[in-house]
């Protein structure tokens, strides 16, 4: 930021002119706008990257598990290092299963409501991770507007008063004043609209990725219960035969 | 995060900078220059009564008077000065005496009174000049004739009567012009006539220089003695000239407004009868007052409405109002002092 002070090179009215001869509380009205825009962008670039990355571990984790891989060795290639995602979804059903066939559970309707249970919570620790920030955005968009205008209504009062002083009604003792109160308003807008527009967009993202990963976690349920249900009929037969 | 961050605090100072540099200065409006539209407030009486002015006055001097009865200069007035009639200005305290250079032209007395025998002969010769008269036309030159000074020769001629006076004289002034004389004829071509035009010039020019009466002599050197005027004397205005119309229009007459006011005062005292038809109850009006606004003598009907109780409302007005004296401007008595009021009540009543 330090650029800034270089460019000051026109009259009166120029941005950073505009900005030294604001009052304490536009001044601060228009930092903390602008240190929203920072963010708020900031938010959207992260937000965006972390997305993409995301969609294609996804295809890359689809592509694997309907590869015809043995389960068992996608669970042990995932569960050595952290997975995310749908992988993440996978290592809690194949944990679950793992465990309750290991202990030698006999029930394998409570143990289809345990796999889906386990699955249902690590969706939701993985799409607050999908989803945090985006709160950012949508109370900067709703918000930095209103800031702005109070920005400006407190610098256009002050400016008012001090044309009040000066005891002249030309309108190049008032325009000044306006202009720096108005700045305040620009700046808010400037942080709001894209804080409005990226938080649409990543929301809409965000959705995306959590129907597919419910997509997966009823797919890989279906395909467990159906492995359950064979399992007991395997089991059943040799007893019927006893 | 970080490298959101990173990029959006890159991206921020960029365009920040650009900002500063490119929206710095906004370029200020090109306000062209509005010509003023010179509004004047005209009041009717600025139209209708218009003074008489002059064209060459100064267009923001003061406006035109009122023409005022101007005594006429007194041709015979000595002193100059203010006053109307000719005295010689006693000295006040404030004024002191002031040495007062008078360029009086000389005393028929104190000119040189050349020799009764003597200046006959420039006489005698200037007649016989006619004679070098060549045949060739050339043109003429009158001028060099001037410097004979006739003056003192024509002095003579009038005054024939010999003076014996001062030995010391200016006739060797005139002798010697004869003298140059016969060096010049070639160049005096002129035809007669025109001589002829030429002399009775210097005969015009030389009879009024002739100083026959003393009170025309202080009169001119009044003229040219402009010094401060200390009282006395008949020049009576210094006002500028000022602009105004090419004649005075009626500055005598009522304006609008007064004989609005007139009008206020006489319907203030009207009561037309409440009954009759508006429209039947117009009445003219004719009176006549005095110069101190009392109606003078009895208002007569001029156009009567039909209707007996109307018209004598109206008169009654007139004489009602009457009682206290009409308030008109005195100094325009000659148009007021007879009018006639139309009364109508449908207008009266709007």
């Amino acid at each position: 930021m330090e650029q800034i002070g270089l460019a000051a090179p026109g009259g009166e009215l120029s941005l950073w002119a505009l900005f030294m001869q604001a009052g304490f509380v536009v001044k601060l009205v228009m930092i903390g706008l602008l240190a929203a825009s920072i963010w708020s962008w900031a938010v959207i670039i992260d937000k965006t990257l972390a997305y993409g990355r995301m969609r294609r571990a996804f295809n890359r984790f689809e592509d694997t598990f309907w590869s015809g891989q043995s389960l068992e060795e996608l669970y042990r290639s995932l569960s050595d290092r952290k997975p995310t995602g749908m992988g993440a979804l996978f290592v809690a059903a194949m944990r679950e299963w793992k465990k309750s066939f290991e202990r030698g559970a006999k029930s394998p309707i409570s143990l289809q409501n345990r796999i889906d249970r386990a699955m249902d919570v690590a969706m939701a620790r993985e799409m607050e991770a999908v989803e945090n920030r985006l709160g950012f955005l949508a109370s900067v968009g709703s918000s930095a507007p209103f800031i702005g205008l109070f920005g400006t209504v407190v610098g256009i009062m002050t400016s008012f008063q001090a044309i009040a002083g000066s005891e002249s009604t030309n309108l190049a003792v008032v325009a000044p004043g306006i202009a720096e109160a108005l700045l305040a308003t620009a700046l808010g807008l400037v942080a709001a609209i894209p804080a409005v527009i990226g938080y649409n967009k990543l929301s809409s993202d965000a959705a995306r990725l959590s129907a597919r990963m419910e997509d997966f976690a009823d797919e890989f349920s279906a395909i467990l219960s159906r492995q359950l249900d064979e399992r007991a009929a395997a089991g059943q037969r040799p007893q019927a035969a006893e | 995060m970080r490298v959101g961050l990173v990029t959006s605090g890159l991206l921020h100072a960029v365009l920040l900078t650009w900002g500063m540099l490119s929206l710095s200065a906004p370029e200020s409006f090109d306000v062209q220059d509005v010509e003023a539209l010179p509004v004047e407030l005209v009041s009717l009486a600025e139209l209708t009564q218009v003074q008489k002015g002059a064209e060459d006055a100064r267009k923001d001097g003061p406006s035109a008077p009122v023409p005022t009865e101007k005594p006429p200069v007194d041709k015979d007035a000595v002193n100059v000065g203010d006053k109307e009639r000719d005295q010689a200005a006693p000295e006040t305290e404030t004024q002191k005496p002031v040495e007062v250079e008078q360029t009086l032209l000389p005393k028929p007395s104190e000119a040189p009174r050349p020799e009764p025998d003597r200046p006959l002969e420039p006489v005698l010769d200037t007649q016989p000049e006619p004679k070098p008269e060549p045949t060739t036309e050339m043109a003429a030159l009158p001028e060099p004739r001037q410097p004979v000074e006739p003056d003192p020769v024509k002095e003579v001629i009038e005054t024939a009567e010999p003076l014996p006076e001062e030995p010391q004289s200016r006739i060797p002034d005139s002798v010697p012009v004869p003298a140059e004389r016969p060096e010049r004829p070639p160049a005096q071509t002129a035809r007669t006539d025109s001589r002829q035009e030429t002399r009775e010039r210097e005969q015009a020019q030389a009879a009024p220089r002739a100083p026959d009466n003393p009170s025309k002599e202080d009169e001119v050197a009044a003229l040219l003695n402009q010094e401060q005027a200390s009282g006395g004397g008949a020049q009576r205005t210094r006002q500028e000239a000022s602009f105004g119309g090419r004649q005075n229009t009626g500055g005598s007459e009522l304006t609008q407004s007064e004989m609005d006011a007139l009008r206020a005062q006489i319907q203030a005292c009207w009561s037309p009868p409440a009954a009759l038809d508006a429209g039947d109850l117009k009445v003219s009006i004719r009176f006549k007052l005095d110069r101190s606004g009392m109606v003078d003598g009895r208002p007569t009907v001029t156009k009567t409405s039909g209707n007996r109780a109307a018209d004598e409302s109206a008169r009654r007005a007139i004489l009602i109002c009457g009682q206290r004296g009409y308030k008109l401007p005195p100094e325009k008595y000659d148009a007021w002092q007879d009018v006639v009021v139309n009364f109508d009540p449908s207008v009266m009543f709007r």
